[in-house]
């Protein structure tokens, strides 16, 4: 009996999860500052910078992360991209980190033209902003994402 | 000195202080706090401090401040104010305590210590135990964490960290420490003479503790995989004074397993522990399966077990073994944003932590509580 309910309980948990699997389109671009040597990245070690598992960039300088607030949907497909967790999921775990005293999470922005600003002033920083906000007058770069390392 | 002097000397101290937070505000200091607010109810008997009558004297409130000092410097203090209503726990509690502060140093990415009074590192939920957004339920669950006094929360001592990467995509932490802590234990008599109730609540001194706590990530994202212990001399509080189990050696272990999928999590913990000389054991098992109904609704089921073995019957000294603790739940939670969360969850309960005078020889009472709550996070 208790194995009989214990298999109908794994078996729900798995179709739940397999009836919620979706891909959402990227709808983001990844910018540096211009003075940054990078030029390409791949989505694991961006999921790493912007969780702090990366600090340092190659060249010793400290990595900066800048996200979009948590109601943007350039956030959610970078989340769903680069993750592969909502950003709930991702809010979850920086709550967790911050009430075990383990660390904070990236800046928040209001919006794309903050991040750009904030790229812009800080050499070692990395954010993404929508696929459609231009870059033009920014003294930032736009960074290839790699599907693998 | 007169009163006036010292309402100054605090002013400026405040002031001071104030003027010191503003200005590391711009240099590091991050400040963040969260808060539960319930209203609780029970059907049976008080249990965890719930009357029959309904109370909103349970909540907890906690704020943290975190400097970065350097890169490889961190000072992190919390201070927490916690209600549990009737709970006999709370003639030990202040209004506001210092939930824990510390002095962390990062050596590299991989390793960091810290000194100072630190969460104790155990288990799923020990760290996280009060930050509701984070939580199922309410409250951990009571087996193996106590309703904040059996398993402590923090420990006055060293913790050492270290990450080990090299069997990626694996991910392997280590933590280990050592120092001392203390619990509250409590028990209820009836007074002979009056037949009124008596509340005995006493600290129990926890030394010598050495303990550690391993996860393992798997390569299935969000599934990890948790063993962890400590040992320790326990003296004092009302079991382990020289009338009852005196000065005792304490052994406790605790496997777990934690999954968050997309929508869906599960958590489950086995623990035992040992109190050496006296040979008494007691097993501990919890599970928690949640389900999310859409991105705001989650239906939450839980179960918890304990088994206590070779439980002492005073005042023959007859041993026993006793089903000390049963407990299923059912929770619906809606969520506004990852940092709001309310909850509302019924509790069918089997045990002898009945706030009421117990008889051990006779089976645990039954009682029902219900929990409806807020959490916020900021």
């Amino acid at each position: 009996m208790r194995r009989t309910l214990l298999t109908t309980l794994l078996f729900i948990l798995v179709m739940w999860n397999f009836a919620g699997s979706q891909t959402a389109s990227p709808g983001y671009k990844v910018i540096v500052n211009e003075e940054n040597p990078v030029s390409e990245i791949s989505v694991k070690e961006l999921s790493k910078i912007f969780l702090k598992r990366i600090r340092k960039w190659d060249n010793g300088e400290k990595i900066l992360p800048v996200d979009l607030e948590e109601s943007s949907p350039a956030r959610e497909s970078f989340s769903r991209e680069v993750h592969q967790k909502k950003v709930s999921a991702i809010k979850a775990y920086w709550q967790k980190q911050i009430f075990t005293g383990r660390g904070v999470p990236p800046p928040e922005k209001d919006s794309p033209r903050e991040v750009l600003q904030y790229i812009e002033e800080h050499e070692g920083a990395i954010g993404y902003i929508p696929e459609n906000v231009s870059i033009e007058n920014f003294k930032v770069k736009v960074i290839r994402v790699k599907a693998e390392d | 000195m007169n009163k006036g002097i010292t309402l100054k000397l605090r002013l400026g101290v405040i002031f001071f202080l104030f003027s010191s937070l503003l200005n590391a505000q711009q240099n590091g200091l991050n400040i963040h706090g969260f808060i539960n607010q319930a209203y609780a109810v029970s059907r049976g008997y008080e249990i965890f401090g719930i009357p029959e009558k309904g109370s909103t004297d349970y909540r907890t409130l906690a704020i943290q401040f975190r400097y970065d000092a350097s890169e490889h410097s961190t000072f992190v203090i919390q201070f927490s104010h916690k209600r549990m209503g009737n709970s006999p726990i709370m003639q030990k509690k202040s209004d506001v305590e210092l939930d824990w502060a510390f002095y962390e140093y990062h050596i590299n990415d991989k390793t960091s210590f810290k000194f100072g009074r630190i969460q104790v590192p155990f288990g799923i939920y020990n760290e996280i135990r009060d930050v509701g957004v984070l939580l199922p339920f309410y409250q951990v669950p009571y087996t193996p964490y106590g309703e904040g006094n059996y398993t402590s929360e923090t420990v006055n001592g060293i913790t050492v960290c270290q990450k080990i990467t090299r069997f990626n995509p694996w991910r392997i932490q280590l933590e280990l420490y050592a120092g001392e802590w203390q619990w509250i234990e409590w028990a209820i008599f009836k007074n002979p003479l009056n037949q009124s109730n008596i509340e005995i609540v006493e600290d129990a001194d926890f030394k010598n503790a050495l303990g550690a706590q391993l996860w393992v990530e798997t390569p299935m994202e969000g599934i990890r995989l948790g063993l962890g212990g400590y040992r320790g001399k326990v003296r004092g509080g009302i079991q382990f004074v020289d009338e009852v189990l005196g000065e005792e050696i304490l052994y406790e272990i605790n496997f777990s397993v934690d999954a968050r999928l997309d929508n869906s999590f599960f958590r489950s913990e086995l623990g035992r522990v040992k109190i050496l000389h006296n040979n008494i054991y007691s097993n501990a098992f919890n599970s928690t399966v949640g389900f999310y109904l859409t991105d705001r609704w989650c239906l939450n089921l839980q179960a918890e077990v304990h088994h206590i073995k070779g439980a002492v019957v005073l005042p023959e000294w007859r041993r026993t073994d006793l089903d000390f603790f049963e407990d299923v739940a059912l929770g619906l939670n809606y969520e506004f944003s990852p940092s709001l969360v309310l909850k509302l969850e019924n509790h069918w309960n089997r045990s002898y932590i009945i706030e009421e005078p117990i008889d051990i020889t006779r089976p645990p009472l039954q009682t029902q509580y219900t929990i409806f709550s807020f959490s916020s996070s900021f």
